[in-house]
């Protein structure tokens, strides 16, 4: 209930939010085919990042097993999508990564550092080989057919799990499960003595930001027609919500959308236009960002709005705006 | 009594942190716990505290067994602690910390607004009211440490675990250390502390228990452990 006050106060924010979902929910009709697939992509790390994010942004868990948890999702549809439709695939997509995340929680949230963040690359690693193996030695098939619905089912399902996603994470942040997450990030040990019960909230973070990826990776399956362990779980699923979260900055919701949205629209111009130097400039982009805005696009955005609103010409304007 | 240990041995490998060592704390005294370094006085608090699990023994508080429970179980039965090196939340402010602790560490829940205002009254009650919006990592250590003491009251402790709380003070800060711990005894909180100032221990501490490689050796009055021949030794050598 405060969560709704909450929101409520910031009329602004809300209205953005409401503006922005119709404008995609009405988007396919107008839009070019080619710009609702560019729209696809970019939901689907929205998707990813805000949901990486809602776990790892506060605890500094840093999780690398993304990949995993889309890759389940992916792969349910490979197998199930022509018996099921795709809402149960995205709920049964949402479900198993969740059963895995709290499964990896109970045997790895006591791995602090390091040693975490090997450990969830290694589960997605382990998860794409355990397939492989399956399917060269017991069923003797690799890689799979997938002939889902059209782009335009894919990108509602999309949408739909954005809007989820991006309340679940405003849920968190302002409730005491978000201050409790916080606190495990800054001090876990302190956490523990004032009461959190650090385990408890761990395992269910990681947990429900394990669902959303699952469900994206169980829609996502439809965008590609053929679909092995190497595609389902591409390791850069892992790597990608990662940097598109430090690229756009975690400090506000805002942050990891920004991120995944100007990322994936920068590859994609980085691909059609110099498709030879692309993986040279995508690099120098993120050092650069990396070493100048520690608080991502985010930072940047509050420190150019503070160095405009010092000058005097825009500083007579805001005042004659407010007072009118 | 409110505490009670016995038996209590952690050991690390080969290595015995403590070793069948046995105390008690009264309800409503100050009771101090002193030690030349490495006697295993810190591994002592981390073991009522819950932070570590003894290798055997069992620890008794309000009649209830709490050993091997952990820390927010601990905390939520009524035992409060600070740290040797403060572990404060520090990209938080002063408020924010005191916040949480209300937010999780009373066993009965708490409107927004009557926590609010149970943060200013203890934040006042330690003298810190001016530095609440204050980031943690911007303070000096003296009031990194009134602010440990202030979240630790947050949490509605009956017994109340100070780990060096005074050292690093300057002598006008141990003083209002001093006040401060006589206060919080006479508002019907147990005192049990870890400390090097003898000064204040001394002039403090109802009773006091000396600890000497992982086992209690002595305890006391003030008066009678500091003239007792066996902690002269300890402390000073032959």
């Amino acid at each position: 209930m405060q969560v709704v006050k909450k929101a409520l106060q910031q009329p602004v924010s809300l209205i953005l939010f409401i503006a922005a979902i119709i404008i995609l929910a009405i988007a396919p009709q107008y839009a070019k085919r080619y710009t609702v697939i560019s729209l696809i992509t970019i939901l689907m790390y929205v998707n990813l990042t805000m949901s990486w994010t809602i776990f790892s942004g506060p605890t500094n868990y840093i999780s690398l097993a993304s990949a995993g948890f889309f890759g389940v999702g992916v792969y349910l549809t490979a197998v199930f999508g022509r018996e099921l439709p795709l809402y149960a695939l995205a709920i049964m997509g949402g479900g198993i990564s969740l059963g895995l995340a709290i499964l990896i929680g109970l045997l790895t949230l006591r791995l602090k550092g390091v040693y975490f963040i090997l450990f969830t690359f290694g589960v997605s690693a382990l998860l794409r080989h355990s397939i492989s193996w399956w399917e060269a030695t017991i069923t003797g098939t690799v890689g799979r057919f997938v002939r889902g619905p059209g782009n335009e089912t894919v990108y509602y399902y999309l949408l739909g799990v954005t809007v989820l996603v991006f309340v679940t994470a405003y849920v968190v942040r302002n409730t005491k499960f978000g201050l409790a997450l916080q606190g495990i990030g800054e001090n876990e040990e302190a956490a523990a003595h004032i009461g959190i019960n650090v385990t408890l909230y761990k395992i269910a973070g990681f947990g429900l930001s394990a669902i959303f990826m699952g469900a994206t990776g169980a829609i996502m399956a439809n965008r590609w027609t053929y679909i092995d362990p190497t595609i389902a779980f591409n390791p850069l699923i892992s790597f990608l919500p990662v940097l598109m979260a430090i690229f756009g900055g975690t400090s506000r919701l805002a942050g990891p959308i920004l991120g995944a949205t100007i990322f994936t629209l920068l590859q994609e111009y980085l691909i059609t236009s110099y498709p030879y130097y692309y993986m040279l400039l995508m690099g120098i982009t993120l050092i650069v960002v990396i070493l100048f805005l520690p608080e991502g696009l985010l930072g940047l955005m509050s420190r150019l709005v503070e160095r405009l609103s010092r000058i005097k010409v825009i500083k007579e304007f805001i005042a004659r705006f407010r007072s009118a | 009594m409110l505490l009670q240990g016995e038996n209590l041995t952690k050991s690390y490998g080969g290595l015995m942190a403590v070793h069948d060592a046995a105390f008690h704390v009264n309800e409503g005294e100050i009771l101090g716990l002193i030690g030349p370094n490495g006697a295993g006085k810190t591994t002592l608090f981390n073991l009522i505290s819950g932070a570590v699990e003894p290798t055997s023994g069992t620890i008794t508080f309000k009649n209830e067994n709490i050993t091997g429970k952990k820390p927010h179980q601990i905390c939520k039965k009524g035992i409060g602690r600070t740290f040797q090196s403060s572990k404060l939340f520090n990209g938080m402010t002063v408020f924010d910390n005191v916040f949480m602790a209300i937010q999780f560490g009373q066993s009965t829940g708490m409107s927004d607004k009557d926590a609010r205002a149970r943060v200013l009254e203890l934040l006042d009650y330690v003298n810190l009211i001016h530095e609440q919006h204050t980031i943690i990592r911007d303070l000096s250590i003296g009031v990194q440490k009134r602010v440990e003491i202030a979240r630790s009251l947050a949490t509605k402790p009956d017994l109340l675990l100070l780990d060096e709380v005074m050292a690093g003070l300057n002598p006008s800060e141990v003083e209002s250390s001093m006040e401060l711990i006589s206060k919080i005894r006479d508002q019907g909180i147990t005192v049990f502390m870890i400390e090097h100032v003898m000064k204040a221990i001394m002039s403090v501490c109802d009773r006091i228990v000396v600890f000497h490689n992982g086992t209690n050796l002595v305890e006391g009055t003030p008066a009678e452990v500091s003239s007792n021949p066996t902690v002269i030794k300890v402390y000073l050598g032959e």
